[in-house]
């Protein structure tokens, strides 16, 4: 309840106390004139001459009507500029022999019956609309003593070839991964979802940024209250740019105090395509190869595509040793220092006695030990992240042995620790969601602060507080923890057991899906 | 709200038995088989279990044919339908005051006995508050999420009992466990009177029936939710005379830890059991205690509906800090215990069945 | 308010974590006691002067010098790069000191040593025989080791022929840790006959509630080797009353049904064939008519494979093999009765379960009889015992005959 207060508190004040901003965002209402040379003077004082505006200026066939192309340098593709729009007026009028009318309108309907061969074509009235389609690589056709422009699409720039996204490499499985293109992406999904149910909602988010949005679902898979709520609260976004799906994902997240990701993000269509067929809901984002998928559950991020490419025993190997993992992620450096400053009865006598050997001469208590060492993990983890890849393997060869090695010769840390900090950065490794894992390495400190108190007793009250915290969290509304808690035993074939693929024939449970069923065959209910 | 977040706000049967379950097991669990050893003096103190277990099924079966002819009403507003509204606030207030108490021994037990196996400098007062705090985190959540976290813990906590309880195997010596049946039926009887006050806690049927998909389901609960305590018992019971013998068990301040205390895993990482046992016992005494507190802000929050949730929340908190720190030893926070059951015996068992006779008599029924 | 609570919480907390941390203690900087011997003190000095000092203090009954073996970890380490304080290359450190109460004695141990005694990961407790047969010793001594939540229960108890302290400080040459070393000792009994099963201080504590007597294992200390060997007997009241030999202890092992191993010698024909153990099961068979003259039969079933014949014997012959089976027999019968003869006879201490049958079996006569067995009319003294064995030869081995016959 309160967190709730304090998200409303921070939309309230999103929305309230930015007035000016929404002045200098108002929609511009000017008209189009009639004058074509009046026209272009306006366009270039809106766009304060930019130095990437393109105008042309020239005459339609043999005759003295003149009109301007108008377009973007570079977002526009111009060799397609060049010949459907260009050289299609100049030279078709005239070798297709059409007598050209006198009035300027019957010229541009002319044009947008007839000559313009192009498929996504419109007409404006308005600087707003026009800007808007000339500003996302559309090319405006303003003819000379007409109120209306000819909007004419050519979309065309330059974009990242696909690539494997480095962040979800997999042995097994489709290379592809999303491009900052939403056309692309769309495309990516398209081609592995070919059910005409599937549905691509656009629309335009940003007051300034205007990027294009896309919400996709199977419409006949999806829980409608689902949909109807994800769109409610897209439909709150009031922010001036949205440079990443990050923005979406937060300002449409359950509990912006949870360390925990509450919207899965991912650059991989597979995983997008699968999550659709589940019943969830993607949301793409122009300009970002990461898209979103809700709602999730804690179950989800542990969850690898390739656990359904391999055969069902690898995968629940797989997933087993992922929640194996995530545990020694965050309760490995608690542990140690709960059993060796609190409970060293706990460890078997002859590793005791040989920790203890190894202490002896550390200068620092365990606790404090650990905290130096996790927070280098962390530092060496960030600096890796941030350089160059050559240089990023050299920081880590340099932190992980050198550091390590120097510290315990001289003595500064124990040789149990340096393991303890390796196993725990490996486990956090493991963990297939970069995004759980930060949230991973958060809690780590705090059950280290913890057990640094209360020792064990400690670790487990953490343990709990984390669990509640879990428990009461919810991802567009659906529970976190579920399949857990709510239980659903069905679902808990494609838990931390992947069942056979046979054995997987309805959706999750917890999704509500109009359409439960996955697999027909052989289904006697 | 929409429909489907409503749905899953209710609970299911099985979820219900897991929820008594989790508020049944408790302190009883580690100082039952001193008490019913004593008792009986023999291995036949599982029949005792079975008794007393059989007598609270019914009371509980009682309990929630009551609660259940009043589908989406509180324990107050059915209470004051039944006998008048003062008595449901004389009742419902008694009964907050039970409630109360109980948190604050469970509370209490979790700061003695986590100072006896786990520390020695540190203060009771840290141990008890820092879990009070833990509690309250838990409490000031949604209800159903405090609930689903029995879901969560409970197969933890009976995990651990069967990991304990299989390597407790090696040291069982059958001559322990003869001979059978030689206890008297008084002896029986008297410790089905002491396992008795273990198996306390099912009553929160008369509050949560309201969260129930289908209430006229509470009795299948109440099952549920006492076969799981019993079967436990019984199994502890047997391994706690099997390994340590009769004798021992009357000696030994918490058997269960002591059971735990034996194990060894033989090569395991952790030589001694009996903290991760102990710890993961303190999810249960956790889950025991955020329901008894749940139990008490519920009941105040039905009769004084301006009041907040937190509100409450934090005045009880103080209130029951301080009783927890009352008992001034081992025996006075024992006999604490005995009290709280006695005084709960007719609060919650007592009155409940009078009302339900009362309401089958007149006729008074919930509207559902 | 939200706001403000979240204050007071985190304020709450920083306050906890600042003052906390009341019971850290750095691993190395805990004195890890890993044996404990207990014995009487030999000379009454200290006593004597505890007395002048302070006359009214109150005493126990009895005193006790305690040894207590705490692990110097550095010394475990092997080679020779030690970074830590250790000065010598001992890997153990003996404090000995004396006192009344065990509790108190621990406690001495903190103004000595600079590390504080920590006793959860003790393995043997080793009590002298003058402690065991002292009257107030064993038990008063073994209280506190049972009562301490620090104490771990499957601690092994040993009781020492001679000074306990000779024991724990043997030099062995396999380990550094000589507590470690008996440990290890303690656990061969499913390789010798003679050797008692290990008695845990959690099961002293269940033969200290029950009414019969117990034996517990006896170790004896050479110059750099111990020996668990034999068996020390404690009568109802919890004193010890003597030794059994090993032989004796043999034959306890075969009454009490606790043989995991071992082997058995018998003469056949002109020399001798030796049987490996491979699994022993005892049952009693009790007359109980006559309540002031019990009979009891012990029906011992052997089985075991042929390790040793030096007398070249036809092993694949049908009867010889019938009679090799007889001969351990009635070595199996000859073992038992010297047992027999000496806990039954000589110091009628009850430790062949014969009590604990009757409560088991026949639990009316046995609450009638109860308090008569080993005291009052010492029903035990007066019962009778026979013992009959069968050996079961399950394997020759590998050949039939190693030679010719001579």
């Amino acid at each position: 309840m309160l967190r709730r207060i304090l998200a409303q508190h921070r939309r309230q004040k999103a929305s309230s106390s930015e007035l000016p901003r929404q002045e200098a965002a108002q929609p511009i209402s000017l008209s189009l004139s009639s004058n074509l040379q009046e026209n272009l003077e306006t366009i270039k004082t809106l766009l304060g001459n930019s130095h990437d505006l393109l105008t042309r200026s020239f005459f339609i066939g043999n005759t003295q009507h003149s009109c301007a192309v108008v377009c973007i340098d570079g977002l526009a593709n111009s060799a397609m500029v060049h010949e459907q729009i260009l050289a299609n007026i100049q030279l078709m009028i005239s070798t297709a022999e059409k007598t050209v009318p006198d009035d300027p309108e019957e010229i541009l309907s002319l044009l947008f019956e007839e000559v313009l061969s192009v498929i996504e074509i419109k007409k404006e009235s308005d600087f707003q609309s026009m800007l808007d389609c000339v500003l996302s690589g559309d090319t405006a056709l303003l003819i000379d003593g007409t109120n209306q422009v000819i909007v004419i699409d050519s979309k065309g720039w330059a974009t990242r070839a696909v690539e494997e996204p480095a962040a979800e490499g997999l042995v097994r499985g489709p290379r592809d991964g999303f491009t900052e293109s939403i056309r692309d992406n769309t495309v990516r999904i398209r081609r592995r979802v070919k059910d005409y149910h599937l549905r691509f909602d656009g629309s335009i988010v940003g007051e300034r940024s205007k990027t294009d949005l896309v919400v996709a679902y199977i419409d006949n898979i999806v829980d409608k209250e689902l949909l109807d709520e994800v769109k409610r609260r897209l439909a709150t976004i009031d922010i001036d740019e949205v440079e990443e799906s990050g923005f979406i994902e937060q300002w449409i997240e359950d509990d912006f105090l949870s360390p925990f990701p509450q919207i899965h993000s991912t650059e991989r269509p597979d995983k997008v395509a699968a999550s659709l067929f589940q019943g969830r809901i993607a949301i793409l984002l122009d300009g970002t190869p990461v898209v979103l998928i809700l709602p999730v559950t804690f179950g989800l991020f542990l969850h690898s595509p390739e656990d359904y490419y391999e055969r069902w025993i690898v995968g629940t190997l797989a997933r087993l040793l992922r929640y194996i993992a995530s545990f020694l992620a965050v309760f490995s450096p608690s542990f140690y220092i709960a059993l060796v400053t609190f409970h060293p009865g706990l460890i078997p006598s002859d590793l005791a006695f040989s920790i203890a050997a190894t202490r002896d001469g550390v200068p620092f208590p365990a606790f404090l030990e650990a905290i130096l060492m996790v927070t280098t993990m962390e530092l060496l983890q960030e600096a890796g992240l941030r350089l160059p890849k050559p240089l990023g393997q050299t920081v880590g060869i340099v932190g992980g042995l050198v550091i390590g090695d120097a510290a315990v010769s001289a003595g500064i840390v124990s040789p149990v620790m340096v393991i303890v900090v390796a196993l725990t950065a490996i486990a956090s490794f493991a963990i297939p969601s970069y995004q759980l894992a930060i949230a991973f390495r958060m809690i780590r400190f705090f059950a280290m602060f913890t057990a640094a108190v209360f020792g064990v007793y400690g670790v487990i009250l953490s343990f709990i507080v984390i669990m509640i915290h879990l428990s009461n969290l919810t991802s567009i509304g659906y529970p976190y923890l579920s399949p857990f808690a709510p239980q659903m035993p069905r679902d808990w074939k494609d838990l931390i057991l992947r069942a056979p693929i046979t054995f997987l024939r309805k959706r999750p449970k917890a999704l509500h899906t109009q359409d439960e069923t996955r697999m027909r065959t052989g289904d006697q209910s | 709200m929409s429909a489907q977040t409503l749905a899953e706000k209710l609970i299911s049967k099985n979820h219900m038995g897991i929820n008594i379950a989790s508020v049944t097991i408790g302190v009883g669990i580690l100082t039952f088989p001193r008490t019913l050893a004593k008792a009986t003096g023999a291995f036949d103190g599982w029949i005792s279990i079975v008794i007393s277990g059989a007598v609270a099924f019914l009371i509980g079966w009682l309990l929630a044919k009551l609660a259940a002819r009043f589908p989406r009403q509180s324990f107050f507003e059915y209470t004051s339908l039944i006998a008048s509204k003062p008595v449901g606030y004389v009742l419902t207030i008694l009964i907050c005051i039970y409630t109360m108490l109980f948190v604050s021994f469970e509370v209490r037990a979790i700061g003695t006995i986590a100072k006896q196996y786990l520390f020695y400098n540190t203060p009771v007062e840290m141990i008890t508050l820092s879990f009070l705090l833990v509690v309250q985190y838990a409490v000031a959540g949604s209800r159903v999420a405090l609930l689903r976290l029995n879901l969560l813990f409970m197969p933890v906590v009976l995990y651990v009992i069967v990991v304990v309880l299989v390597f407790a195997q090696p040291l069982v010596e059958i001559e322990n466990v003869r001979p059978y049946f030689s206890s008297s039926w008084k002896a029986l009887l008297q410790g089905s009177k002491d396992v008795g006050l273990s198996y306390s806690g099912f009553e929160i049927i008369l509050f949560y029936t309201m969260l129930m998909k289908r209430p006229e389901e509470a009795g299948k609960s109440v099952f549920l939710g006492l076969l799981i305590p019993v079967v436990l018992y019984m199994t502890i019971y047997v391994f706690v005379i099997a390994v340590f013998s009769a004798e021992v068990a009357k000696n030994l301040t918490f058997p269960t830890i002591e059971l735990a205390k034996e194990v060894e895993v033989p090569g395991g990482f952790f030589e001694r059991v009996e903290s991760i046992f102990f710890t993961i016992w303190i999810m249960t005494i956790f889950n025991t205690s955020a329901m008894w507190l749940d139990i008490t802000v519920l009941n105040l929050t039905s009769m004084f509906k301006k009041v907040g949730k937190m509100v409450w929340i934090l005045i009880l908190s103080p209130i029951i800090y301080f009783i927890a720190m009352l008992p001034q030893n081992l025996i006075d926070f024992f006999s604490f215990g005995d009290k709280l059951t006695y005084f709960g015996l007719i609060i919650v068992y007592l009155i409940p069945i009078c009302l339900l006779i009362i309401a089958f008599f007149r006729g008074v029924k919930g509207n559902g | 308010m939200g706001k403000k609570l979240r204050l007071y919480v985190s304020m709450l907390l920083s306050t906890i974590l600042v003052s906390g941390c009341w019971d850290q203690v750095q691993i190395e900087e805990r004195g890890f006691v890993v044996g404990v011997a207990v014995d009487a003190p030999r000379n009454e000095n200290a006593e004597e002067q505890a007395e002048q000092e302070a006359p009214e203090k109150p005493k126990g009954k009895q005193r006790f010098l305690v040894t207590n073996q705490m692990v110097i970890p550095g010394g475990l380490v092997a080679g020779g790069q030690s970074t830590g304080q250790n000065t010598t290359n001992e890997a153990y450190l003996n404090i000995v000191s004396e006192g009344d109460s065990l509790f108190e004695v621990s406690r001495e141990f903190a103004t000595r040593a600079s590390r504080t005694p920590f006793y959860q990961h003790l393995k043997i407790i080793i009590f002298s025989e003058e402690i065991a047969r002292s009257k107030n010793g064993f038990g008063n001594a073994i209280d506190v080791l049972l009562r301490d939540p620090d104490a771990r229960r499957s601690t092994k108890v040993f009781i020492s022929k001679g000074d306990a302290k000779n024991v724990i400080e043997v030099k062995p040459k396999t380990e550094k840790l000589p507590s470690l070393y008996i440990n290890s000792i303690g656990e061969n009994n499913d390789r010798t006959a003679r050797m008692l099963p290990v008695m845990r201080i959690g099961d002293v504590h269940e033969q200290l509630l029950n009414q019969f007597s117990f034996t517990l294992p006896r170790i004896t200390a050479e110059k750099q080797e111990v020996k668990i060997a034999g068996a020390a007997l404690f009568n109802s009241d919890h004193i010890m009353v003597g030794f059994l030999g090993e032989e004796e202890t043999e034959g306890l092992n075969f009454l009490t049904n606790q043989i995991k191993g071992g082997l058995l010698k018998a003469k056949f024909k002109e020399d001798l064939g030796v049987l490996s153990i491979t699994g022993a099961k005892r049952s009693i068979v009790a007359d109980t008519r006559n309540k002031e003259h019990l009979k009891f039969t012990y029906q011992i079933e052997c089985e075991g494979a042929i390790m040793e014949s030096f007398d070249q014997i036809d092993l694949l012959n049908k009867q010889v093999m019938e009679k090799l089976q007889l001969a351990f027999a009635n070595e199996i019968e000859r073992l038992c009765r010297d047992t027999i003869t000496k806990v039954h006879k000589q110091l009628p201490v009850d430790v062949i379960g014969l009590g604990s049958h009757l409560k088991q079996y026949h639990k009316d006569l046995w609450k009638d009889i109860k308090n008569d067995w080993e005291k009052g009319k010492r029903l035990y003294g007066k019962s009778e015992i026979k013992v009959v064995a069968q050996v079961y030869i399950r394997n020759i081995g590998g050949i039939n005959r190693a030679e010719l016959g001579r």
